[in-house]
């Protein structure tokens, strides 16, 4: 980098590069930072932010479509995830249609054993953990389990519960796999065959231990929608109001599936083995028709 | 070798280094204070900062607080990670935020200007942090409004936007 010997208040730069994007310092509008200094100050935003930042003007639409920050929106391992994707995926659009389409997709990881994406808002990872890679106890003797296809789910395979009395599910995933300081809960994604029952018992509980600590104390699920009269074994009356606040009970998501809440903790930076259990081996009465698609680890948007 | 001079200058004593900025403003720093700008630092490098560098591009005011700013920072920068520097991380801090508050808004992209052109990332950094904060959660109307912005889409243009990312505008 030379030195030139113009004098002071010469328009053209003497040091420097790229003058004429740099500009003279003395501009005083957002319109007349460089694109490279827009999009950096856009990459501090959010999916969201950027988006709105496109219909602002062209200048910020050119910045806020930039590969320099959809390239801060996508997880820092990108590449190492979607490189065990079992479908290829394209890498020759631009970053902000690869991250669109993360979000608005999920992409088959690992032999198809969990599915992957993005939260939209957030760029945060999210995962579905497939049936078949958590631990289900019985689940491969076929009196008690069986493996079947449904056509509206991920997987190739799903598990059916024919019948169990000691019914227990788990699901593991390491912290490094999911965003540093980010918020998540854990949904059970399942459906009820037609003949189903004994999946609300009061004793079948959810709890998350990261490293063998809890993370998110035991509560009741059940698996069974709320009734007018509490279908939960509650013994005295006045108990069953206080009971109800604790329990978690499934939604219908609109993709034929059902979701249940299981629990949620705040994933710090850092390595470690998350573990969500679903349970019930206290009172071991007869369960039927569960159809496990898997567990969802997402992103908890909102305060 | 650049290694090596600056950190003779760390250790006390040092090169002196003389910014000169646009409106002929003359500023004194050490070659520590001055390598935080990555620009200069290529310069002292190539040793061609002995008349002076001048910074057509800055000018005086913005140049004060870019000096003010590497002034902070220079133990920051030059002892990573070493307790022994001589500004506390809080007091850094404090002096960070109370600089990026304080500016309106002519001086915040003028500043960033002047970052980038002499390739301070933290400063940078922080200032477009300032400009990110300010577009956060904002509608497009009411970013044009903080940032004085002429719209120069067409309705249709601005409708096929919006429609194509529909879900960031719904509230």
């Amino acid at each position: 980098m030379k030195q030139s010997r113009r004098e002071e208040g010469d328009d053209d730069v003497s040091v420097g590069k790229e003058e004429e994007e740099a500009g003279y310092c003395s501009s005083s509008s957002i319109s007349r930072l460089p694109e490279a200094c827009l999009a950096h100050a856009i990459s501090f935003t959010t999916p969201t932010d950027a988006c709105r930042c496109s219909a602002v003007s062209a200048d910020f639409q050119a910045a806020a479509s930039s590969n320099a920050v959809w390239e801060r929106f996508l997880p820092p391992d990108y590449h190492s995830i979607l490189a065990r994707a079992d479908d290829p995926v394209d890498f020759t659009t631009s970053n902000k249609e690869l991250f669109l389409s993360l979000a608005q997709d999920h992409v088959l990881l690992d032999q198809r054993s969990k599915s992957f994406w993005l939260e939209r808002t957030s760029g945060a990872k999210c995962y579905l953990l497939s049936s078949r890679s958590l631990e289900i106890a019985w689940g491969d003797d076929a009196r008690y389990w069986r493996w079947i296809y449904l056509p509206d789910s991920r997987f190739e395979r799903v598990a059916a519960l024919v019948f169990v009395c000691w019914f227990h599910l788990r699901g593991r995933i390491n912290c490094r796999e999911l965003s540093p300081n980010t918020r998540y809960i854990v949904y059970l994604i399942f459906k009820l065959a037609d003949k189903s029952y004994g999946l609300d018992c009061r004793t079948q509980e959810a709890y998350i231990t990261m490293d063998d600590q809890v993370v998110s104390a035991k509560r009741t699920v059940s698996l069974h929608p709320r009734t007018q009269e509490t279908p939960l074994d509650m013994g005295r009356s006045e108990e069953v109001g206080r009971a109800e606040e604790t329990v978690s009970y499934p939604r219908e998501r609109g993709d034929g599936w059902m979701e249940v809440q299981l629990g949620h903790f705040y994933n710090h930076q850092g390595d470690g083995m998350v573990v969500i259990n679903l349970q019930e081996i206290v009172q071991l009465n007869s369960k039927k028709g569960l159809i496990l698609e898997g567990m969802e680890i997402r992103h908890s948007i909102g305060p | 070798m650049a290694a090596a001079a600056a950190e003779a200058t760390i250790d006390g004593g040092g090169k002196m280094i003389i910014l000169i900025s646009a409106d002929g403003k003359r500023f004194e720093v050490t070659e520590a204070v001055a390598s935080q700008s990555q620009l200069i630092s290529n310069m002292i490098e190539d040793d061609c900062t002995e008349n002076g560098v001048r910074l057509p591009n800055v000018d005086g005011d913005i140049l004060t607080m870019v000096v003010d700013y590497c002034n902070m920072h220079a133990g920051d920068a030059a002892a990573d990670g070493d307790t022994t520097k001589a500004s506390s991380t809080e007091e850094l801090k404090k002096f960070d935020a109370e600089l990026v508050q304080a500016l309106e808004n002519p001086v915040l992209f003028k500043l960033i200007l002047a970052a980038n052109f002499l390739n301070i990332k933290s400063l940078l950094d922080m200032t477009c942090q300032r400009v990110a904060d300010m577009m956060s959660g904002k509608t497009p109307e009411q970013m044009r409004e903080t940032f004085s912005i002429e719209n120069d889409f067409t309705p249709e243009e601005e409708a096929a936007i919006r429609q194509e990312n529909a879900w960031a505008f719904d509230d």
